[in-house]
């Protein structure tokens, strides 16, 4: 049956800033071809693809950006996908770079590079998808591939032509202030939780995979007898560092947990703990405590701290 | 079970994106949604039902017609032959994408509705904590 319909156009947003407040993951890509002569051709401009819902709980237990393949699938994508429809080829050689933009709509990234070599024969790709499979399965994203209008395409992947597609990852943290009320063995404690290291290249870069409590690089979670500082920073004052654990991921909960454990022998501040960092790896933050926390030494104090919970970035 | 179709006359006024983007989900009412005053003929895949209220199984982002959009649940109408179709950019979730393809000869209903695929991984929640001091 056919019926007459107005055509739409896509009401697409396109200011960015509405995205926050964060706590979402987002990825794009581009592919680029190199011919044998040196000329070069974009196959595929940068486009936003989808993250699959096993790649969001892939997250909390691993690498997800292992590899890239390419397919010849056309069919949609949809969340639930875990691989591609017809694999054509697959790069598991990937070189990294990482930082975070600095200014809002804040967000840490990650870019991979995977080259691809010639196929020896044409070949047609119109599907993507980056994962940590093999084959082109458990996939942290697929997508078509769009041509620049928008619309599903199939390019064609010459002889001898070395492909390579850039895959940038991006996590979106949590900008804004948030006030707690927390009841710590019968005192309640006040307060505000707020990022950390906002726009630090070298803290809040997308991390393969999310862990808490043990901290990224050099950074671990830490006590302070000072208060919170700027969202682009830590606390101040007297600092301890606590023993830090990753708690073991809950399937399904897009949560990464963690404890952190001040014995009786350190953070034992004698205006008290005013403060605390996480340096955790999906995005940092730092937390205040008013009335500071009065700790002695005969207190073991143990902060079970979460990352939020994380999804798709709109 | 049958339809006649005839070319839609629905009125279709422009509406501000910026204000509707600000807002998010857009709640509105009438026969409003951002066209371009021209037509297309699409199919429609499939629909099902016996009489009135039926309604899209499913709908066509225009733009790319081979993306079928599910149409989520529940429905609600308010009278006969409403017929609508409200999708997302399969690859633009942020994207609202609504097509005034509602006819019929009475009420014309167009429905506030948005379809997230992600809905249910779109919802973050910031970071929180427990303790004790023992």
């Amino acid at each position: 049956m056919n019926i007459w319909v107005p055509k739409i156009k896509i009401l697409e947003n396109t200011r960015e800033a509405l995205v926050v407040p964060g706590g979402g993951v987002a990825g794009f890509f581009e592919i680029t071809g190199q011919l044998p002569d040196g000329r070069r051709r974009v196959l595929a401009q940068r486009q936003k693809n989808l993250i699959t819902d096993g790649g969001l709980n892939r997250w909390g237990t691993g690498a997800v950006l292992t590899n890239c393949s390419l397919g010849s699938g056309t069919t949609p994508p949809t969340v639930l996908d875990t691989n591609l429809v017809s694999f054509v080829a697959q790069q598991n050689s990937v070189t990294t770079t990482t930082g975070a933009e600095t200014s809002s709509p804040y967000y840490g990234w990650s870019r991979k590079s995977y080259v691809f070599n010639p196929p020896g024969a044409d070949k047609n790709i119109s599907e993507i998808g980056v994962g940590w499979g093999t084959g082109g399965v458990n996939l942290w994203s697929r997508s078509l591939i769009k041509d620049v209008a928008g619309d599903p395409t199939t390019i064609t992947w010459r002889a001898d032509e070395t492909l390579t597609v850039t895959y940038e990852a991006r996590m979106y943290p949590w900008e804004d202030d948030n006030p707690h009320s927390t009841v710590i063995s019968g005192v309640t404690y006040d307060g505000i939780i707020r990022p950390a290291y906002l726009g630090g290249a070298a803290q809040n870069y997308f991390y393969d995979s999310a862990h808490l409590a043990t901290g990224k690089g050099p950074y671990a979670s830490t006590l302070y007898s000072g208060t919170i500082g700027a969202a682009t920073g830590i606390p101040s004052g007297t600092t301890a560092s606590p023993t830090r654990t990753n708690s073991a991921y809950s399937s399904g909960s897009l949560v990464a947990n963690g404890v952190l454990t001040a014995g009786p022998t350190i953070a034992n501040f004698a205006g008290g703990i005013g403060a605390f960092w996480v340096a955790c790896t999906t995005a940092m933050w730092q937390c205040s405590l008013v009335p500071t926390l009065a700790k002695l030494n005969t207190h073991t104090l143990t902060l079970n701290v979460n990352s939020g919970v994380w999804g798709r970035q709109p | 079970m049958s339809y006649s179709c005839s070319r839609i006359t629905t009125p279709m006024y422009p509406v501000d994106l910026d204000e509707r983007a600000a807002s998010g989900v857009p709640a509105f009412s009438g026969l409003v949604w951002v066209v371009e005053n021209e037509h297309a003929e699409t199919e429609v895949p499939s629909f099902s039902g016996t009489h009135e209220q039926t309604l899209f199984q499913g709908v066509y982002d225009l733009e790319k017609p081979e993306a079928l959009v599910a149409v989520p649940s529940p429905f609600s109408g308010t009278h006969v032959k409403t017929l609508f179709a409200v999708g997302y950019d399969l690859e633009k979730p942020e994207a609202l994408v609504a097509a005034p393809s509602f006819f019929g000869t009475h009420v014309q209903t167009l429905f506030p509705i948005s379809y997230n695929r992600e809905t249910a991984h779109a919802t973050t929640s910031p970071p929180s904590f427990t303790g004790s001091l023992v």
